[in-house]
């Protein structure tokens, strides 16, 4: 696997259009990330169709760089308006904008990419010692342990959804259902179509995540009476005392180490993750009573695992193919677009493209800390750009984005409808990213499940016989009984 | 106390959503005859998956609907009133005409082509969300609108058709 790395890195790095890609797609991932209202998964989602054009390789290089350069990119206007551009800089805000409300915006700002490219780092080297070893260990599943880890995915979800569970596994299903629309892929027979020549073709993935993820977003920043943002634009001193930095370098360590690990959960999140880690970090300081008030180890911790969680993320997606957040889930539809399924065979099949992902990440990790403290100072002034100039902008990239897809307007139509569905399910606390989970893991579910019954003449204990899938479905039976026990417990 | 009304009584449209796409989803599968045709106890058909996936809906949503009805009338001589205006209708609104100006692009774009609705629909709404985010635009801001609305439809154009290669109408 290192040589192969180290082929790709030379690939890569003499030919011009990568590199191009590399510089654009972090320079687009800082800034979309930065914005409020335009989250990772969002700026993925609308990016997505751009990619359909290029080759796979240069395809992933675009959207690796996209979603880790995004990633770091959310710190941006959670330290300039207290609002998280992404859920993994939720924390980040509770010191970074107190300390750039001190005048101290540039240092924050500095702490927030060096911390991110650090853990980012971590991250990545996790990945690749971690990677083959669990793709290799994934060889060994068949069909029933591919169709319970899955489901565990799906159960990871709900029970890692905040607010409510059971709100996740409905959307969780109703996904589940979408993906079963259009002609079954075993025996070609319409399902759910109701006569419709357009649905027989399925609901592709694309446009129902370009809505949900968003115009969604896009219709809740237009809502009636919603007030203009308070951002902090005056960035001074942009690099702290080195003393103080090399202090903090405890805080990103655990950080890192906790964000990957987290990260490789399926469904977790890095908003878990950075919750964890500054968690700890308060824990374990002598002064915790200044955490909140803007000091630099309420920004390391978290954004060093935020960052982390990208490399940790992609363990799941690229050894198991099951996606460690609603970003992974994105890159997933890119691969299956361009007919590439992740999963263990990835890793014998084309090991070249697994290592094409590996080099593209550690690049863009690389590119995006030079960008970021080159390029900050610009970005503050894009944050104050006019609502009305981004959404439009934003809503006519989902419109030709969704058209793109397959040149037609009943995408762009299902892209509408979900987009104001996905509006109306953020209305009601319900999740929304369930829903694109299990749009893209149900054909990989119901195929190991049918395949494994066919093989099995319909036996239901083949998903039980085997230690792998039967260890799975417990799992996911117990994080899914643990909310209504904790619950049950906590009224008594 | 309102607060826990209103999310009930959300938490009941949702369960009633969920019912009615069960049932819509249902009355799908039980109304395609080549579909039902497929015997699924030794060899799963392609009816399996849906019809599971259907039912465990119907539950869920049953359960989230029974669950919201209880409290809702468990707490509705609580309160009547919301205190602080909180459901604010008029803030979907926008929203909704929004989605519907979306419907009437994606209808006509095929018609009249893809530069002159995308202007028209840039325009519309730069103007629009302009005029009620910061009131009515100066000279500079009318001019900046134009401009970006030009531009911006020109480079998406030029971006999807000549570099990435996907033909607009």
């Amino acid at each position: 696997m290192i040589n192969e790395i180290v082929n790709v890195f030379g690939q890569v790095l003499t030919d011009p259009f990568s590199i191009t890609l590399l510089f654009f797609g972090v320079l687009l991932g800082i800034v979309l990330g930065a914005l409020p209202g335009i989250s990772s998964t969002m700026s993925l989602a609308v990016l997505l169709p751009v990619s359909f054009s290029m080759n796979p390789e240069h395809g992933m290089i675009f959207l690796m760089s996209v979603f880790s350069a995004s990633v770091y990119g959310g710190s941006i206007s959670a330290i300039l308006i207290s609002i998280p551009g992404t859920p993994g800089a939720i924390v980040t805000q509770m010191d970074g904008y107190p300390m750039a409300k001190q005048g101290r915006a540039g240092e924050a700002l500095t702490y927030a990419v060096l911390a991110s490219g650090f853990g980012g780092v971590i991250g990545w080297i996790l990945l690749i010692l971690i990677g083959p070893l669990l793709a290799d260990a994934a060889l060994h599943f068949r069909s029933p342990d591919f169709a319970a880890v899955t489901l565990f995915g799906l159960c990871m979800l709900a029970y890692a959804t905040p607010d409510s569970t059971y709100k996740a596994l409905v959307a969780g299903v109703f996904g589940l259902i979408l993906a079963t629309v259009g002609l079954d892929s075993l025996t070609f027979i319409g399902r759910l179509d109701f006569g419709n020549a357009y649905l027989q073709g399925g609901i592709s993935m694309v446009p129902v995540a370009v809505g949900i993820f968003g115009l969604a977003e896009v219709l809740k920043s237009i809502e009636f009476g919603k007030k203009k943002l308070e951002v902090i634009t005056a960035i001074n001193r942009l690099f702290p005392p080195w003393s103080e930095i090399k202090s903090l370098w405890p805080m990103a360590i655990r950080g890192a180490l906790i964000g990957a690990f987290v990260g490789a959960i399926p469904a977790a999140g890095s908003a878990i993750g950075v919750t964890v880690a500054y968690a700890q970090e308060k824990r374990m300081s002598k002064n915790p009573e200044k955490y909140g008030t803007g000091i630099p180890e309420g920004i390391v911790a978290p954004e060093s695992s935020n960052n982390a969680c990208v490399g940790g993320a992609l363990i799941p997606l690229m050894t198991l193919g099951i996606p460690g957040d609603s970003m992974t889930a994105v890159l997933v539809g890119a691969m299956l677009i361009h007919g590439l399924r992740p999963g263990p065979q990835l890793f014998v099949e084309r090991l070249d493209f697994v290592s094409l992902i590996y080099v593209a990440l550690i690049l863009a990790i690389i590119l995006t800390t030079i960008l970021a403290l080159l390029t900050i100072r610009f970005i503050a002034r894009i944050l104050d750009a006019p609502k009305n100039i981004l959404m439009t902008g934003i809503t006519i990239l989902c419109m030709v984005g969704s058209y793109a897809v397959r040149n037609s307007t009943f995408d762009v139509m299902i892209m509408i409808i979900f987009g104001f569905i996905g509006y109306l399910m953020q209305k009601i606390r319900m999740p929304v990213a369930p829903v694109v989970f299990g749009l893209v893991l149900g054909p990989l579910l119901e195929e190991n499940l049918r395949r494994s019954l066919i093989v099995s003449g319909g036996d239901w204990s083949v998903f039980f016989e085997r230690p792998i899938s039967l260890i799975f479905i417990l799992i996911s039976v117990l994080v899914l009984g643990l909310p209504i026990f904790s619950r049950s417990k906590t009224q008594q | 106390m309102y607060e826990k009304y209103f999310e009930n009584k959300k938490d009941l449209i949702c369960g009633l959503t969920v019912i009615a796409f069960t049932l819509i989803g249902a009355w799908g599968i039980v109304t395609d005859d080549y579909l039902m045709e497929e015997d699924y106890g030794a060899d799963p058909g392609p009816s399996l998956v849906p019809i599971m996936l259907l039912c465990l809906l119907g539950l869920l949503g049953i359960h989230m609907t029974t669950k919201a009805c209880y409290n809702i009338l468990k707490n509705s001589n609580r309160v009547t009133k919301n205190p602080n205006n909180t459901d604010n209708l008029l803030a979907y609104l926008i929203p909704l005409t929004f989605v519907c100006t979306m419907f009437f692009y994606a209808w006509i774009i095929e018609i009249i082509g893809f530069i002159w609705v995308t202007l028209g629909f840039t325009l519309l709404w730069i103007f629009s969300i302009g005029i009620h985010d910061n009131g009515r635009p100066t000279k500079k801001e009318i001019l900046l609108y134009i401009v970006y609305s030009v531009t911006m439809t020109l480079f998406i154009y030029y971006i999807f058709v000549h570099l990435i290669m996907v033909q607009l109408p």
